[in-house]
Formats: C-alpha cells, structure tokens, sequence
C-alpha cells in the first residue's frame, strides 16, 4: 500500500514544485545585484543578496505613495461592498413582502454583474470621472472598484445567509423585537466572521485589480501598485532586478493573508460556487 | 408582510446604487459605440458592421476562444487530478498541500505575467540551463507559435488551484463509507472513479467551467504583464484588442463596440451554461 502512493506523492510534489518555483524565482531575482544578474546561466541562488531594487523603488518610483494609494482605495471600496451587500443579501433573502419573481430576478442581475467584461466599464467611466473631476483620483477609483466588489459582496453574503437559520430572529421576534432590532444585535454579531472574510476577499480582488488602474490613473498621486509594477516594465531599459522586486512587493502582502486566513481561503474561495 | 417599510433601505437603494455604477456607464458603453472616436459623430451601428469586417477582430476573437478552451480545459483537468490524489488516498498532512497550491490565488494577475515574463527569458531565465546541455533555448514568448500557449501556461498556473478547490470539496464530501463499501466489494479505483466520484464532481466541472470560462473570456492582466499582446498579435484577445483601440487610438466608440461584442459572447456563453446549472434556486 504505501509503494502504491509514492506515485501519488511524486504528482503532488510536481505540482507543489511548479506552483512555488516561479515565486522563489521571483524574489531571488529581487535580490541579484546587476552584476550577478547578468550572469549566463543564471545563478539558483543569490550569492550576496542586495536590496538596492527595493530602495530604489520607493526613492525613485513612489513605492510608499502606491501601496498607500493601494491601501486606502482597497479598504474604502472593500468597506463600502461589505456594508451594501450585507445589508441587501439579507434583504433579498430575509426580508418578507418581496415576490419571489422579483428576488430571484435581481440575483439574477447580481450575478450578471459579477461576471460581465470589466473592459465594457472602462471607456464610459473615463468619460464620466474626467466629467467630474475625478480621474488620476483616488476617489474616482473607488466608485469603479464598487462595480465588482458590491455585486461579489452581495452575492457571497446571500450564501451565508441562505445557511444561517432564521429561528433565533423569529423567537426574538414573537419576543416582540422589530425586523430591525434583530437584524442589528443578533443576526450581525452572529455572521461578524463571515462578514470579516468578505471584507478580506473584497480587498484582496481590489488589490489585484489592474486594468482600472491602468487606465484611470496616471501618476504617483492615485496609482496603485499594480500599476507601478507594470510601469517598471520599459522598452528602453529592462532592469529585470527592479521588475522582480516590484512584483514581490505586490505579491507579498497577500501571500501571507493568504497563509494566515488559509482555512478561509480554502473554504471560501468556493463559496457562492459550490453551494448556490 | 410587517417588513414592507424595510424593503427601500434594504433592497430598493442598494438596487439603485448599482443601476447607478453598474447600469448606466454600461448603456452609456453602448451609446459610444453609435459614435466615432470620442463622440464625435453619430454614426449609428456603423462601428458594428465595420469590426465585422476587420480581420484584427476576428484574429483577436479567435485568440480569445482559442486561450479560452486551453486554459479552462487544462485546469479542470490538472484540478481534478490534484483533488483526486489528495483526497482518495491516504496523505499525510493534506492542509499543507492544500496551502502551497493556494499561492498563486494570491498574486495579483499582472504580476503574475511578470513573474512568467521573467521566467520565459532565454537568457535570464531558468531555461537559458538548457543551453548549458546543448539543448536549443526556446523564446516560449518571442516566438509566433509558442506565445499562445506560454501565456496560457501562466492563467493555467494561477487559477488550476481554484478548480483544486472546488473538486477537492466536492470529493471530500462524498461519505467514506460510500467508497469503503465499494471496496469491500471488490471494485477498483478506477470503477470508484467513475461510478462514485465522477457523478457526484460532475455538476462541479459545470461550475468551474461556468465561472473560469466566462472570466478567461475576458483575459487582460497577465498578458499585458507578459506580452502585451505581442509578438505582433498572436496574443492579442478582444479585451487587449478593445483597450489598445480605444486608449491608445483613441477611437473609443470602435472599441466600445467590441466590448459590447465580447460581451454578447460573455452573455451567451454564460447563460447556456446558467441554465445548466441552475445555481439561483428557481
């Protein structure tokens, strides 16, 4: 039997090393000096580790400005997402005195939205921030994140509360509590973790989020650091060394959310999927 | 009925709040495309029968089918095999593996194309160690014929683990004395396979190629990360064709147009499916 799952163990190994390799290459590549970067072949390990892409970056490219442009966007949208599709999945599933035609039809739309082409958004949304002042504005970039991360937001949330019984509501409710009440000291306390996780997911789609960006930014003053990796790809000068350095930095911080919230991501980065 | 005065918090605003942001810049995407450039002259459908008539777009559509079906096909297949091996045998520690496979969720998808962009290098990359063995260093993005597949490779590599996923809960929910009972009764792995896992993963499949190809459809992130479409347009798919159109030519009512076509393509082919499925309870 256990000659029979070293087959097993060498395909999982295989796959263990193809998803991780690419990482580590990454970051070593971060951390070659010039020098040792224009050596052919290349070498496996680093042999004196260097940080100069990293300082480079945030002195010469505004690292510190981007990630904090990144923080503050992606927390807004993800908070505003979070707050509108708690409250409307619990009104498309909880709230009586809707049809059910009518419920059925706006998830419907819901989840239309989730998976329409984001580029359809983008030349509208050009139009309309320059209108009011708002391109190049961080502002301006959450408004268009929201047009993902809401309908996501609603759409997860409604999942939680379709396996979220309504018995403690309803015994609080004879008890002679109103709708809203309930809603606000019972049923949010009890779904505060899985309110946390879309808070986390929302920030974390915002944060990988690039072709928004890319468009309605155009320098340190509202760019994310997704653009700012893209930016250190030039035609004139490739600096393989700072192009690894900026994506390990973009990368980094979510690989360890990742790590940290694993048994959410593994349940959850299904959910609204596996369950409808 | 005692929650009629909470349906226009609840459901009414949140509803307007997305025809605001979702609704009315999608009609407005439509309305551009009845203009040339940037509102410039009303055309009518002018732009729509023009893009059918442009060969670029048929060549961008094509990449974008032809990107679709590797991809999609390539991460049910790897994700089945994956959740299989973990959850059908007896593997110590199935967490950790679990852990390592969900990484690449977790980059952002153009640095994803970085990462590959770097690792494609023939002569700063991995494969440059071919040469060191007289073996011939390939350009896997440089070259017309392989830059298709190489920037598969890398949507391949990010999101086979959500498929993973997906199967791996499937299979893990089948009762163990299903499959031990089978056993007792003599049949094989294979028969297991296919008489009690495959039945019960198949609606699964549905779903992820319900989720993976509608998105995939609308591939950008990692190919601009890696080859921006090029070399030429051998990767240019009709979210790269629709941006480079109307934000760097500047003729946004053309490129909306395309959109809206993509976007017919998203909506037919995720429907067909839809109605497979039956995720919203009817």
């Amino acid at each position: 039997m256990k000659l029979r799952v070293l087959p097993i163990y060498l395909v999982l190994l295989g796959y263990a090393v193809f998803t991780l390799f690419p990482v580590y290459w990454l970051i070593i590549t971060s951390l070659k000096s010039s020098f040792e970067l224009g050596i052919v072949p290349p070498t496996l390990v680093p042999q004196k580790p260097i940080l100069d892409f990293y300082t480079d970056l945030f002195v010469m490219r505004h690292f510190d400005y981007l990630l904090r442009n990144s923080i503050i966007v992606d927390l807004a949208a993800a908070t505003i997402a979070t707050f509108i599709g708690t409250i409307f999945a619990y009104g498309l599933t909880k709230l009586k005195g809707l049809r059910q035609r009518a419920r059925n039809g706006i998830l419907l739309w819901i989840l239309s939205l989730v998976m329409f082409p984001p580029i359809i958004l983008a030349f509208p949304y050009f139009f309309m921030l320059s209108a009011i002042h708002l391109t190049n504005n961080m502002a301006g970039l959450v408004i268009v994140y929201l047009t993902f991360t809401t309908p996501f937001a609603i759409w997860t949330m409604k999942g939680f509360y379709d396996e979220y019984s309504t018995d403690i509501e309803e015994a609080a409710m004879v008890d002679g509590a109103s709708r809203l009440k309930v809603f606000s000291t019972i049923t949010i306390p009890l779904l505060l973790p899985a309110i946390a996780t879309i808070l986390v997911f929302c920030f974390v789609f915002c944060w990988q989020e690039f072709l928004y960006a890319l468009i309605l930014t155009n320098d340190y003053r509202a760019q994310t650091v997704t653009v700012g990796v893209f930016g250190t790809i030039s035609k004139w000068e490739i600096s393989w060394g700072r192009i690894a350095a900026a994506g390990t930095i973009a990368s980094i911080p979510v690989i360890v959310l990742f790590l940290i919230l694993r048994r959410a991501v593994v349940r959850r980065m299904t959910f609204g999927v596996v369950k409808g | 009925m005692k929650d009629k005065h909470l349906i226009v918090p609840f459901v009414l605003l949140p509803t307007l709040f997305l025809i605001v942001i979702s609704v009315y810049p999608l009609v407005y995407s439509v309305v551009l495309s009845f203009f040339r450039g940037l509102l410039e002259r009303f055309i009518g459908f002018r732009n729509y029968s023009d893009i059918l008539a442009d060969s670029r777009f048929y060549a961008a559509l094509w990449v974008t089918l032809e990107f679709t079906a590797i991809t999609v096909g390539s991460e049910i297949l790897i994700g089945l095999l994956l959740a299989c091996s973990l959850a059908l045998f007896s593997i110590k520690k199935p967490s950790w593996w679990q852990t390592v496979y969900i990484v690449p969720l977790a980059i952002p998808p153009v640095v994803s194309g970085v990462i590959w962009k770097i690792l494609y290098h023939p002569s700063f990359g991995p494969l440059s160690l071919l040469g060191l063995i007289g073996l011939p260093v390939p350009d896997p993005l440089g070259q017309p014929n392989l830059a298709i597949f190489s920037v598969s490779l890398i949507n391949i590599w990010m999101w086979t683990p959500f498929a993973f996923l997906v199967f791996y809960s499937g299979i893990r929910a089948i009762r163990p004395e299903t499959v031990e009972a089978a056993l007792i009764d003599g049949a094989s792995k294979f028969q297991i396979f296919r008489t009690i896992i495959l039945p019960s993963v198949r609606t699964l499949i549905l779903v992820v190629i319900f989720w993976r190809f509608t998105a995939n459809l609308t591939a950008f992130d990692e190919i601009m990360g890696s080859t921006e479409g090029g070399p030429g347009f051998v990767t240019t798919t009709l979210t790269i064709f629709a941006y480079w159109i109307g934000f760097k030519s500047w003729d946004m009512g053309y490129a909306a147009s395309a959109s809206v076509y993509l976007l017919l393509l998203v909506a037919v082919v995720g429907s067909t499916l839809f109605r497979r499925l039956g995720i919203v309870k009817e």
